[in-house]
């Protein structure tokens, strides 16, 4: 399992490459100059051509790849071209507040959704599952900008009970983590549903019930750990998208997140800020990923058996979530 | 039963959930009612803000930096404004006025003698000296960002402690409009030069800086040994908030969270000003939207299609559709604010018959079809009636919408055939004509690609001017010949409006925007 993780972790090395190498590349192919930006419409073609040769634009793109790859490797992710701020100092600020966004709002969704799934699972077909999934196709379907709004004018503007823009405390993390939430609960609420309804009719479910087991055991014991693989690959997917594509939420709730910060970079053309935003997505992304592997294990023992190395590991997992299981 | 217990608590749960979700729905009607909107009393309310001692200002962007000489951007100068002074500032009418400044006399065609006020402190406690002045106009100068704006400025030197011999290039009648800029901030050159950091700024201004949240909010409290002695703030500190989104910044000035909205968009102009506990301040701006003809073109560089298209844009149109109709239509190349205005210098009105008339003396009786490029929701919207005016007179035009960043570099580079550009146009006119229609900013901003020597050579005349009376008669003949030859079709300026609580006193604006913020109070 070690050496798993280390593989794993090593594996960020060729996709920070990877990402920042596609990225670089497609900003230097992208129309905008971002010296003219910087200086305004109303700057001499002198005072652009200046800029550029200061900022080293003027240098194939590759030199201007490699110097910047040269500089990552020693740690430093660079200044922005808008602001000649330090783009790492700037980033770390901001990643803390996309990440706490992202958690609440997952925190929200897992736990309304998977009851919420399981529970029209188990009801297929009925008066109550087809408004669950009836919800649930409203909540995929809402624009979450819109429901931000929607949440500001009922809670801020005529409850007044939260806030509406702003992040000075945890008010004001309740509605845009709502708004987020509902979204990916409906996600999450589809594919419970649909997983769980395959794993209760398998032949041991049946079994179980015909034994007598009362159904709460069977579905919240028995049913559930298998129904979960593909419920739990999909909240991943849902909170790495979550971490960086929060932008339209992030602006109705002035909220001083990365995507934004990412999404006016990439209108300023501010080369190495959209890159510093890349990298530490790609990081929070890939740890998302493991982190959901490793809870596959946890899940589900027979997984197990797809990874080699540390057997001991494993077996204190499996012992964990058979002890979990049985309490 | 437990399970039938368990189903019956999660269908609850979650016809709470449906049922706000339809309540949401429901309320979007109740935005346009004034009484849901200004009622309440509760600790979110602006009613009872009377005596709060720290102003919120929602602004749409973020601080670039607290350096002065690093950023050029309209949203940056509010917080430079209170943390900084310069040589000279803008009154309500963008003229320009002393502010560091004690006296000053031009005693030679390139210098200019300036006598700096005595005992102004900086924020840390040291005193501002000539020193202090020539460091901060040095860097300025050496800016890569605002440096084109003091290129003018050949040296600047210390001639004792309380003053400066600034020498310029050329005669430049100009300087205190230039040195009005945001990144001309004088600083401290000591706390610089010691390896003071501009997160934590040190100026002269009515405010000091007291924290920052990156993309979130700047505070500034204020500096009680303020050199203005009639100055003081009135407040105990203002904190500019960031609120990417029009609508949300103008919910959180109904909700109390913030105290004054600048950018505040017209499409919520109605509801604030039918509103008790809201006001709209509002001002004639600089910020200027117009057709841009490029007189390469095929057809626009025969002058009688140029002339013709002034004829047929309907400006009262595109005030209405573009921005609620809460701006001015402009029959001149500059705003009122500038020097030399006339008000319209070619006698144009919008005249359609006319407009055929000219195309037809042109050739192009039948029209012609071309492409106009815009970019932005409010250009576009200007594009799509320029669009249906030209159609009146045969001209097909066909709209291509870009992205701010592309449509600059593009147009710069004289790509387009007709293109939507605003401007941000300075009372100063040697800081527009030569920039927009000089045959030296062809290739950057002069995106008409237009070159005139008559004009070029008038310019340069009124650069060099020191009669005012004369450089006046200049500006307006270089109106003149702009709006004869036609090259950019001034459309229209955008009023300037900032929303406030209605309790709050001191909001003053300039075509700027808000400006003299420490009188702002409760």
């Amino acid at each position: 399992m070690h050496r798993y993780l280390l593989k794993r972790v090593l594996m960020l090395i060729p996709i920070i490459i990877g990402v920042t190498f596609i990225v670089f590349f497609i900003l230097s192919l992208t129309p905008g100059d971002p010296a003219a930006l910087i200086l305004g419409n109303g700057a001499t073609p002198e005072s652009i051509a200046e800029l550029r040769e200061k900022m080293g634009l003027n240098d194939p793109v590759i030199i201007q790849y490699l110097r910047y790859l040269g500089n990552l490797f020693t740690g430093d992710l660079g200044t922005s071209y808008k602001t000649g701020a330090s783009v790492f100092q700037e980033v770390i600020v901001r990643f803390p507040n996309t990440f706490i966004l992202a958690v609440s709002a997952m925190f929200i969704s897992v736990v309304f959704s998977i009851p919420l799934g399981v529970f029209s699972a188990v009801h297929p077909y009925s008066f109550a599952d087809s408004f669950a999934m009836v919800f649930a196709l409203i909540g995929i379907s809402i624009p979450t900008f819109w429901m931000g709004l929607m949440l500001i004018i009922i809670f801020s503007v005529n409850l007044k009970w939260f806030p509406s823009s702003g992040f000075e405390g945890i008010k004001n993390l309740v509605l845009p983590s709502i708004a987020l939430g509902l979204y990916t609960m409906a996600t999450i609420t589809r594919t419970t549903r649909s997983t769980m309804l395959e794993v209760i009719r398998q032949d041991y479910i049946r079994t179980a019930l015909a034994k007598g087991v009362k159904k709460r055991a069977v579905i919240w014991k028995h049913a559930i750990s298998n129904a979960l693989i593909p419920t739990v690959t999909v909240v991943g997917l849902e909170f790495g998208s979550l971490l960086g594509g929060a932008v339209v939420l992030e602006s109705v709730f002035a909220w001083p997140g990365i995507g934004r910060l990412m999404v006016n970079s990439i209108n300023s053309r501010d080369t190495p800020m959209v890159l510093g935003c890349i990298i530490i997505l790609a990081i929070s992304f890939t740890i998302v990923n493991l982190a959901v592997d490793i809870l596959y294990a946890y899940i589900d023992p027979r997984i197990k058996s797809q990874y080699s190395g540390n057997k001991k590991f494993f077996h204190l997992a499996a012992r964990k979530f058979q002890s979990k299981v049985h309490s | 039963m437990k399970i039938k217990k368990l189903n019956k608590t999660l269908l609850l749960g979650f016809i709470i959930i449906i049922s706000f979700m339809f309540t949401a729905c429901g309320s979007t009607s109740s935005v346009k009612s004034d009484e849901v909107i200004t009622e309440g009393d509760s600790s979110l309310s602006t009613s009872g803000d009377t005596g709060k001692k720290d102003i919120c200002i929602a602004i749409s962007s973020d601080i670039i930096s607290m350096d002065p000489s690093a950023q050029n951007d309209t949203i940056t100068i509010y917080a430079l404004d209170m943390l900084y002074n310069k040589l000279f500032r803008y009154d309500e009418n963008l003229k320009p006025i002393p502010d560091l400044v004690d006296t000053y006399k031009q005693i030679s065609d390139l210098e200019w003698e300036i006598h700096i006020v005595q005992n102004v402190l900086f924020h840390d406690g040291t005193e501002l000296t000539a020193e202090d002045v020539k460091f901060s106009l040095d860097r300025a100068k050496e800016s890569k960002v605002v440096q084109h704006l003091f290129f003018q400025i050949d040296k600047v030197d210390v001639v004792d402690k309380y003053t400066v011999l600034i020498t310029t290039k050329v005669p430049y009648s100009a300087l205190p409009d230039a040195l009005c800029h945001p990144g001309s901030g004088i600083v401290s050159k000591a706390y610089v030069e010691n390896g003071g950091d501009f997160s934590n700024p040190v100026g002269t201004g009515p405010f000091k800086f007291k924290s920052r949240v990156l993309g979130d909010s700047l505070t500034v409290e204020r500096y009680d040994n303020y050199f203005k002695k009639d100055s003081i703030a009135k407040s105990d500190s203002i904190t500019l908030k960031v609120i990417p989104e029009a609508t949300s910044r103008t919910i959180a000035l109904e909700t109390g969270e913030v105290d004054v909205v600048t950018s505040f968009e017209t499409v919520d102009y109605a509801r604030v000003t039918a509103s008790d506990t809201m006001k709209v301040y509002k001002k004639n701006s600089i910020y200027g939207q117009n057709l841009c003809l490029n007189v390469n073109n095929k057809y626009l560089s025969n002058k009688l299609v140029r002339q013709a298209i002034q004829y047929a844009i309907d400006k009262d149109s595109i005030i209405e559709v573009a921005i609620n109709g809460l701006g001015i239509p402009s029959y001149t190349v500059v705003p009122q604010s500038t020097l030399g205005y006339i008000a319209n210098p070619c006698n144009y009105e919008y005249n359609p018959e006319k407009a055929k008339e000219l195309l037809a003396q042109a050739g192009y009786k039948d029209g012609f079809s071309i492409t106009l490029w815009t970019s932005g929701d409010e250009r576009n919207r200007i594009a799509q009636v320029v669009q249906a005016n030209l159609a009146e007179i045969g001209i097909k035009v066909q709209i291509e919408l870009f992205e701010w960043a592309a449509f600059i570099e593009t147009t710069g580079a004289g790509n387009h055939e007709m293109c939507i550009i605003s401007w941000n146009c300075s009372p100063e006119p040697d800081l527009v004509f030569p920039v927009l229609w000089g045959t030296g900013s062809i290739g950057g901003s002069n995106r008409s690609q237009y070159s005139n020597p008559e004009l070029d050579d008038l310019l340069q005349e009124a650069r060099v001017e020191l009669d005012h009376e004369k450089r006046i008669l200049m500006y307006q003949e270089a109106q003149r010949i702009l709006m004869e030859d036609s090259p950019w079709i001034p459309i229209y300026y955008v009023d300037q409006l900032v929303a406030a609580n209605s309790s709050l006193q001191g909001v003053e604006l300039n075509p700027k925007g808000l400006f003299n913020m420490e009188k702002l109070h409760y």
